[in-house]
Parts: structure tokens; sequence; C-alpha cells
């Protein structure tokens, strides 16, 4: 009974210097409003971005034009994805944005944005393909230019394809993000962690940390599967 | 008996091959393959044109050729007095319908939405008159009921008698069959056969590739025999199939029938 | 754009000049032995400059954003200051995972101003004498001391003694005459031929990227905490094994048992001692601040 007693009064000390003590809830707090700008800013921006180089990319292999964009875009996907996250982050930060004082946050959009617009745009590119050619030959034969025939015909259904694999790309980006403490960013992970060096015990900072993520997550894949839901009524 | 009618497709010199280009995994140039070694045709208004002859012996490319699907190598076409080029293949696409072998629906659209989609994007129409097209075509292809189904819930036989709704909800002066009834489950190829022979006494201009000859027989106006890439016969089917004369079409009519 | 690119480029220099410093230098002896000469050097020329330094004294860091290294006492002490307006009233702190990287953001004007242990302060100034100046004032005293588990006082009572041992016969200071004053021909501690090790094996927890108490040099850990860690471990007759990690998870290996003692330049708090012991101060250092020129 005793033992209990003890480890009772430990938790709700070691749960009150998490959070209670100089007001650290708010570091949290903060930290997870840092996370979600930094990782659904990213997200827009690599949906926006891998969009475009996938309509590039796949205007380039059926008719053969946009030869400069295409081989720009091929660069652009070898250099992202060849190349560690932190490592653009650090040189986004150091380097491309050297001796500018700016905000950190708009930077690690930036960077994220950039690095997860490459995983996006061969997600796109993938889903475009997946699509038989029979639906583009049946647009065009009814009078559609390429153009039209691609917005109104192949991306719809390649969206609704792809819904999935973009999901987990921003559940992946999301948890990415937490390298944004390198750069000194006070994101939800870097939180923890200043908690934790206060603190010296890292149990309630770190298992704090991960459920915030979780639920985030969890949150995500709610939304995911609601729209999948959605976009499924063509299904029958 | 076609003498005193409007051409409406001029076929000269029309050739297709395969390959000969450079691609990615090949060594030099990808090997050559000659589909059509120069077709001439003329097809007046009203014709009911049926395209038989031995799989793989063009029949099916030449048809695409016609609009463009496929891009010819050589040869000219004209319709309705214009070429056939690349600038000017979507105003003409337009008046030149197509149906598929797998129907091609849009899977993301319901039935009636499949009609009014182009006729409405290409400003041919306007909402209210796509729609009321769409409904007219629906009750004449008989499936009014399935208006709002999407086409993953439609039978084969279904999904075709769609398609050629779609076809003529642009209402084109030609319509192009790519062996319209080979993917359906033998139940279903009548529904389908009998659509089209009911198009057939509208008066439109029909392109069949097939090989019902049952069909080619009794409905269409002229039979057109494909084989090694040139044109082989082009007869009334009467005399084609009472009659056949080159030896080609006699084997092929005697695996056939 | 072209300039920002030229600058860009100047600021990556800088980069590898402060990673190459921390990394591996000090075996080249020009800049090791002019290390605290250059430092001097550096606050004479600032002072006779002084219409471009924008932050002189420790009062100037009103409103300013200090760049520290997570969980240092750095980082607890500016943290403290941050709008504090009986005291340097900060802006804010941002609190870097390494010293360097602090040190190349406010090389790259992204913060203005960095604290840290003098003697680093000092390695990083000589690394970039042109750029970067430390206040002559430092903003505060402080001993650093071994970080032990409360679960094992005998350690702690074993280190006590030894401690006492080496400050005496003089061993303590021969690591410092080879690494802070840079005494010519200086060797440092080096393990007497035929130390045994009866008692097994200590891990001791650092980070190694504070030159000149911890850091990699040839690969290897050196500096005065791993020498001196060594010197005590012959003494107590134990092997060393160092395990490199991030400062702010040092005492938390401790505690943890993943290491017996953590050893890193690491000052005695209030806060800390009620997580671990604390062993006796083995040296003595200052808080300093670097701004740029």
């Amino acid at each position: 009974m005793a033992f209990f007693q003890n480890l009772w009064a430990e938790l709700v000390s070691e749960f009150t210097a998490t959070f209670i003590a100089e007001q650290r809830y708010l570091l949290f707090l903060n930290g997870l409003k840092t996370t979600l700008i930094v990782a659904f800013g990213a997200a827009a921006m690599g949906v926006v971005l891998g969009f475009v180089i996938a309509y590039i990319r796949t205007t380039h292999d059926h008719t053969g034009h946009l030869r400069i964009l295409n081989a720009l875009c091929k660069l652009y996907l070898t250099v992202i994805r060849g190349t560690p996250t932190m490592i653009q982050l650090l040189i986004m930060y150091f380097i491309i944005f050297g001796s500018v004082k700016i905000d950190k946050v708009p930077v690690a959009v930036l960077a994220f944005g950039i690095n997860s617009g490459a995983y996006v745009a061969e997600i796109f590119r993938s889903g475009i393909m997946s699509i038989p050619p029979g639906q583009m030959e049946a647009a065009r034969s009814l009078g559609l230019n390429y153009t039209q025939a691609t917005w109104k015909i192949i991306l719809p259904q390649a969206v609704k394809n792809v819904l999935p694999a973009l999901g987990n790309e921003v559940i992946v980006l999301l948890k990415e993000t937490s390298i944004s403490g390198y750069i000194a960013l006070q994101d939800l992970t870097k939180a923890g962690d200043i908690v934790r060096s206060r603190t010296y015990s890292p149990f309630f900072p770190y298992i704090s940390v991960a459920l915030m993520y979780l639920v985030l997550v969890l949150g995500l894949e709610k939304i995911l599967g609601y729209l999948e839901g959605r976009l499924a009524r063509s299904d029958r | 008996m076609t003498a005193n009618k409007e051409k409406i497709i001029e076929v000269r010199g029309l050739k297709k091959t395969y390959g000969g280009e450079k691609k990615r995994g090949y060594k030099g140039l990808t090997p050559k393959l000659d589909v059509l070694k120069g077709i001439d045709i003329d097809i007046y208004r009203g014709d009911v044109v049926c395209l038989i002859g031995p799989s793989g012996c063009g029949k099916s490319t030449f048809l695409r050729c016609l609009n463009r699907l496929e891009k010819p190598t050589g040869g000219t076409i004209q319709f309705e007095g214009a070429v056939v080029d690349e600038a000017h293949i979507d105003k003409l696409r337009q008046k030149m319908g197509m149906v598929f072998q797998h129907f091609n629906l849009f899977p993301h659209m319901t039935v009636k939405e499949n009609l009014e989609m182009a006729p409405v994007l290409l400003k041919l129409k306007s909402k209210e008159e796509a729609a009321k097209r769409a409904d007219e075509l629906l009750a004449r292809v008989g499936l009014s009921d399935k208006a709002d189904a999407y086409p993953a819930s439609l039978s084969g036989g279904q999904q075709q008698r769609i398609a050629i709704a779609r076809a003529l909800a642009m209402d084109p002066d030609v319509i192009l069959f790519d062996e319209p009834t080979s993917a359906l489950d033998p139940e279903m190829v009548g529904e389908v056969l009998a659509l089209m022979k009911e198009l057939a006494h509208t008066g439109i201009t029909m392109l069949v590739v097939t090989h019902e000859m049952g069909f080619a027989r009794e409905v269409s106006n002229r039979v057109i025999f494909i084989d090694e890439g040139i044109i082989q016969e082009d007869e009334p089917p009467e005399e084609l199939f009472s009659n056949p004369k080159n030896p080609r079409l006699k084997a092929f009519l005697s695996k056939m029938l | 754009m072209k300039k920002i690119t030229r600058r860009s480029f100047l600021a990556a220099a800088g980069l590898s000049a402060a990673l190459a410093l921390t990394a591996c230098s000090s075996t080249s002896s020009s800049t090791a032995a002019s290390s605290s000469a250059a430092s001097e050097a550096a606050s004479e020329a600032a002072s006779s400059e002084a219409s471009t330094q924008a932050i002189q004294t420790l009062e100037d860091l009103d409103g300013k954003t200090v760049g520290v290294q997570l969980g240092t006492t750095g980082d607890l002490m500016m943290s403290e200051e941050v709008g504090k307006a009986d005291g340097l009233n900060l802006a804010g702190v941002e609190q870097y995972n390494k010293a360097a990287d602090a040190v190349q953001a406010l090389l790259t004007n992204k913060i203005d101003a960095v604290c840290i242990d003098d003697q680093v302060a000092k390695n990083f100034v000589a690394a970039n004498p042109d750029e970067l100046v430390m206040l002559d004032t430092a903003y505060a005293e402080e001993s650093y001391a071994i970080a032990v588990s409360k679960d094992n006082p005998e350690l702690t009572e074993a280190l006590n003694g030894a401690i006492a041992e080496l400050m005496s016969d003089g061993t303590l200071d021969a690591i410092l005459d080879k690494y802070i004053a840079k005494v010519e021909g200086a060797t440092g501690y080096v393990s007497p031929e035929g130390t045994e090790y009866p008692n097994g094996t200590l891990v001791m927890a650092t980070n190694a990227a504070f030159d000149p108490y911890e850091y990699i040099e040839n690969g290897e850990i050196v500096g005065i905490d791993a020498e001196f860690a060594k010197a005590l471990c012959d003494k107590l007759g134990y092997e060393l094994e160092i395990e490199d990690m991030e400062f702010d998870s040092i005492i938390a290996a401790v505690v943890s048992g993943k290491a017996d003692f953590g050893m890193a330049g690491m000052t005695v708090t209030p806060e800390r001692e009620e997580q671990i012991d604390f062993t006796d101060t083995y040296c003595t250092a200052a808080q300093n601040i670097i701004v740029l020129k």
C-alpha cells in the first residue's frame, strides 16, 4: 500500500513539474501550435508543388511538350529525394536564408514543403498513370482537348486513387517536423526536450509529446477516412 | 448506289507504321511493324459500313486513325471537307463520335453526367439543353431509370448502351464503333446490336469494326474486308457474303460462319 | 540576390570553420597557441571600433534574443532573464542542440548573442576573429562537478577522494596547462604503464562538442574532462568508457543508470541537485556572452 502511495505521490510531483511548474503547459501548447502550423503549411505547399510537378511530368510523358520544365522537375526530385530532410532544413536555415533575420516558422514550412512536394509529385504521378488510357481516349474522342480531358476526367479519378497515399505522406510529414528543433524552432518535440532539460525526467515530457502526435495522427486519419468515403460514392 | 450521296470521309494512301523510333530500353530503333499499307476509301453520308477481317489485320487501327487516336504515318484523311490534322482535331472529333470495346464510361460521374459533360464543357449546349437531350437519349436506349447511377453499378450491356448515348449526346455526323460487342457477355450482345440497328435506320453514318457477321449482313450497306493492311474487298453485304471471290476472304468467312 | 548568395557562402564557410574547430582542431599549433591571445586582441579591436558593435555590455542585451545550447546553465540562466525587467529583460532565448549551431545562428544574424561557458566562448571567437567578440564582463561565475546517481553515494564518495588526490598531486593542473594555458610541451595526463582495472568499467556520459572540456579529435573524445576522468578511473581501478550524447540527455542517462557518471563541464545548480548528486567541484568557469562585432 505504501509502495503505491509513494508511486502516486511521485507521479503527481513529476506531473506537476512537467506541466504546472513555471506554466510549462504553455510550452507544450505553443509547441503543438507551431507543429500544426509547420505541418499543415508544408502539407499545403507540398500538395500544390507536387501537383504542378506531376502535371508537368505526365504532360511531358503523354505529349512530349514541356521538355525543359520536365528536366528541371526531374532534377528537383533527384536532389530532394536523395538528401536527408534534416540537411535540407539546415541548408534552408543557415545557407539559403543565411545572414537574414527571419522568423523560423516560414523557413520550416518552406523546407518541409519543398521536401514533401517531391514525394507528393510521385504520388500524384502514379495516380495519374493508374488511370486506364481508355479514359483519356474517350474524353478526347468527345472533342475535349488534352487539358480539358486531364482536368475533367483524369485528375478527379487520380486524386481519389491517391488519397490514401497522400494521407500517408501528410502523416509522415507531420512526424518529420519533429526535427525542427535543429534550427531551435520550438515545435512540440522541442517543447518536450526543453521541459525534460529542466525536470531531468524524460517520462512525462516524452510520453505526453508522443500522445499528442498520436492524437493528431488519429484526427488526420478520421478526416482522411471521411474524404475517402465521400469520394468512394461512385464505387457503388 | 452511293453515287449521288454526299461524300463525308475521304481517305487517301493512309499508312500506319508502329515502331522505328527511339525508345528507352532499346538499343537503336524499335522494330518496325507496317499495320496499314495504303488505304483509299470514300465514305458517304448515311453509309453503315462494317469493317471485318482477321485479328491484327489493321481494321481497328484504321478506325482509330480516322479520329487520330492513332496518328497516321502517311496519307491524308478529310472529314466533311476538312483535313483531319492535329490542329483541327478537337473540333472535328465533336462531329465524329466513338464507341469503344471497353465502353470507357467515366466512373466518377453519374450516367447522366457522362452524357452532359462534353456538350456543356465545350459550350455546344446550355446546361438545360444538355440535360433535356440526355433524358431523351436515356429514354431511347431504355435506361432512364439509371440516370443517377454510377457506371460501376451497370451491366456491360447497359454500359455500352450508355456509351452509345454519350456519343450521340454530341449530335455527331459519324459514329465509329470499335468492336462494340467484343467485351460483352453473350447474353448482352443482342441488346447492344439491337440499339445499333435502330440507330442505323435513323440515317446516321456508322463505321463498325465487328466480328458479328449477322449484324454486318443484315444492317450494313457496305462491308469492307481488310487484310494485310489493305482493303481487299468493298462490297454490299449480300454480294460479299454470298459470293466471296477473294481467297483470303473465303478463308476468313469459313472460319467465322 | 547576388549579394545574398555571396554572404551565404561566407556563412557556410563560417559553419565549416566552427565545426572544424569543435571537431578536430587544436593540433594545429598556431590556432591552439594563439587562442586566448586572439580573443584578447579581438576584444581590443572591438573596443576601438566601438561604433559598429551593437552590444557592448550586458545591459545592451535588453530586448535582444540570445542563443544557447539546450539544457546548459547558459540556457537555464538566460531563460530566467526573458522579459525580466530588473534583469537583462531579454526578448527571447533560442535553444539549439549544439553550441556550434547557436554560434552559427549568431554568425548568420538570426540571433543577437550567444551565452556559453567562457573557455568554449574563447575558442569560438578565436575561430571567427573578424565576426565575433566576447563581452568583457562574464554573466556569471560557476563551478563544474561530476554528476552521479543518487542511488550510488559510494561512487560519489570514491570520486571525491580521487578528485582531492589528483588536485593536490598536480595531475589536474597538468591537464589544465595542456588545454587552457596551452603550455608548450604540456602532456596532460597519460595512464601510467601497467595500470590495472580490477573493478570493471565505468561509463561516462558527455557531450563531446565543448572544446576544450570534451571534443572529438581524430575520432577520439579528448579534453579536460576526458583526461581527468581517465585519471580518476585509473586511480579507482576502473576502465573508462565514454559515451557521447546530447547535453540535455546526460543527466537522464545517469539517473536511469545508462551511465555511471556524467562529466561535461557541468555546473552545479539546485535544480540539477534535485535529480542527481554532484561530487566536489574540480573546475571554475564563467558564463560569457559572445556577440557580433
